[in-house]
């Protein structure tokens, strides 16, 4: 156990770094902030002070070491558009997103799992098509159509729920509903095929036999088993929403570092970008860190195939 | 007997989503001669025609006008042609890149296939959404962003998926034969492993078809996909949503375009990965 915590430590390890490198150049690459931050009319003096300031007068690789070595100091630089600290941007609308994030993976655990049994226990009945067609439906629907007739229909026409910003726990209603009823079909799809197929196993066939009804077949046996693809699912699906969703964040305008990222783009604000997409990046990763120990441990087989 | 029987039905060609996706291309090939207005052709006196089933519609404009009065079928046939074009070139060139990758990270093992596994952990835990950002300020923002965008995002699956099979394929007979004959690395990647994997890329190239419709539809709606007043089905719904109170056919014709395409490419994906399912397609 210990060595494959060590072996998947370093995994991680080497794809923040590539991640970092990538990021770097990319940034480097798409244009300098002198194009965009500086008056057409400035002197060269004056751009050779602007650039000297924010550390891009030297060399690439020195620019990286600095930018490694306060990154581990917890300073992500300074943003070109507002002069200040980008770790405290971050800092301040993370938060929002965590919130947001976690309401929406509420309503999706909760629909998914509820989708899931229901469909399952309802498979061979006329209620199979409908679960099936719904799940196909909300896997090939655009979510940005679903949220604008969430907030036509809740907010412009009903006006009972607030659409923009984040004020309140109202504000939370229609995001993490509208996207957690997309979000759960996902789970519930999952869900019922890995409990079909565990259904005709030989063991659950055995405890059928011995004279248990169906329905505490798949409450005590089924379900457990069946969980274990649904919880990696789970995780990727936290991750996900932890790096901020763009769309879901721009529909309602909510103060969350998906928009950040957002706007940070439109204002080509690359020392923020380069921020968010560090911190963006280790939470992915170590998102996935503590979903891989965790499936080692519960299942012994995974430990061996580092 | 029973469940043989029952597989083998369950495995029927989906011939709606085929016609559909048969559809799709054919609208691609050739949809502009069947075109009856200009798609681009502003007219401002007939804007927000409603479709002509409901009351106040013309014949002429079957599935009414958008904000500027311009005519939603043309651009709805126009918009599926570059949704096609996007969606086909960004899975072949995603698949193919893959797809190499994942061969010399099975076959050679080692060192290559450590850092191909990383580059594949490093782009799935990158957001796409940025990539895509960052081609748009890179370079003009329009098709060729969206494509390398959406390749981008859909590589690694490839790569993890022709990796394991080679790694399977590897172990079996013919392949150490081959190399018992003294064949060429080349030419046992080029003769032997490629073939027998040509199907299992083909299966995955139709079920990704429909994650990049949506991928294109969701990089529209930022702004980020072919730029507008050219039509895909995602730059329609984006602009249909600040009029959707008056004009609700704008973003609801595209929509159902979109999901009724994605539907029949993820079926029919579905159905070409059963019917290669060796296991089930002998009939148990």
């Amino acid at each position: 156990m210990f060595k494959y915590v060590l072996d998947k430590l370093i995994q991680s390890f080497a794809t923040l770094l590539i991640v970092v490198i990538a990021i770097f150049l990319i940034t480097r690459a798409t244009g300098s902030p002198e194009d965009i931050y500086i008056p057409m009319d400035a002197t060269d003096e004056m751009r050779d002070v602007y650039m000297a300031n924010l550390g891009l007068d030297k060399p690439l690789p020195l620019q990286f070491v600095y930018f490694v070595k306060e990154a581990l100091h917890g300073n992500l630089g300074n943003s070109y558009a507002t002069r200040k600290p980008v770790m405290d941007s971050i800092a301040t609308r993370f938060p929002n997103t965590v919130r947001l994030a976690l309401s929406i993976m509420l309503v999706t655990t909760v629909l998914g799992f509820a989708f899931g049994i229901v469909s399952t226990l309802l498979r061979k009945t006329v209620w199979n098509k409908f679960f099936l067609s719904f799940f196909a439906l909300c896997h090939s629907i655009p979510g940005f159509f679903v949220l604008m007739i969430a907030i036509d229909v809740f907010g412009v026409r009903l006006r009972v729920l607030p659409i923009a910003g984040n004020s309140g726990l109202l504000s939370y209603i229609l995001p993490s509903c509208t996207m957690g009823l997309l979000f759960s079909t996902n789970i519930a799809l999952v869900l019922r095929n890995s409990m079909v197929e565990i259904m005709d196993s030989e063991y659950i066939k055995l405890v059928k036999l011995k004279g248990m009804k169906e329905h505490n077949v798949i409450l005590k046996h089924v379900l457990k088993n069946a969980s274990i693809p649904v919880v990696g699912m789970l995780s990727m699906m936290l991750a996900m929403q932890l790096t901020g969703t763009m769309i879901t964040e721009t529909m309602f305008a909510w103060p969350g570092i998906g928009l950040l990222t957002y706007q940070s783009i439109i204002n080509r604000d690359y020392a923020m970008i380069q921020g968010l997409v560090v911190i963006m990046t280790l939470i992915v990763i170590s998102v996935n860190f503590f979903a891989d120990i965790l499936y080692a441990a519960i299942d012994p087989r995974i430990r061996g195939q580092v | 007997m029973h469940s043989s029987e029952k597989k083998h039905k369950s495995n029927r060609f989906p011939f709606i989503a085929g016609i559909f996706a048969l559809l799709f291309i054919l609208n691609g090939i050739m949809g502009q001669l069947f075109l009856r207005q200009d798609p681009m052709a502003v007219d401002l006196s007939i804007k927000y025609l409603p479709p002509f089933f409901v009351q106040g519609g013309s014949i002429l404009h079957l599935l009414g006008t958008d904000y500027l009065g311009r005519d939603l079928l043309s651009r709805l046939i126009i918009g599926g042609r570059v949704s096609l074009v996007v969606s086909l070139c960004s899975v072949l060139a995603g698949g193919f890149f893959g797809s190499f990758l994942g061969v010399v990270a099975g076959y050679f093992g080692g060192l290559p296939d450590k850092v191909i596994m990383r580059l594949c952990d490093a782009t799935m835990a990158f957001p796409h959404v940025l990539i895509a950002m960052m081609l748009a300020i890179l370079m003009p923002q329009g098709f060729l962003s969206v494509v390398i965008a959406i390749a981008f995002s859909v590589w690694p699956r490839f790569t993890k998926l022709i990796r394991g099979r080679t790694l399977t394929l590897k172990k079996s007979s013919f392949i150490t034969q081959a190399k018992l004959m003294g064949g060429s690395s080349h030419r046992i990647i080029y003769t032997h492993l490629i073939p027998n994997e040509l199907n299992l890329i083909i299966v995955l190239l139709v079920q990704v078809i429909g994650t990049s419709i949506l991928a294109e539809a969701g990089l529209s709606f930022l702004g980020l996909s072919v730029q507008p007043p050219n039509p895909t089905w995602g730059n329609m719904i984006t602009e249909g949503r600040d009029t959707f109170h008056v004009a609700w056919w704008e973003s609801t014709f595209p929509t159902i375009l979109v999901v009724i395409t994605v539907i029949s490419f993820n079926l029919l994906g579905e159905w070409l990965k059963r019917s290669l399912e060796p296991k089930k397609n002998t009939g148990g």
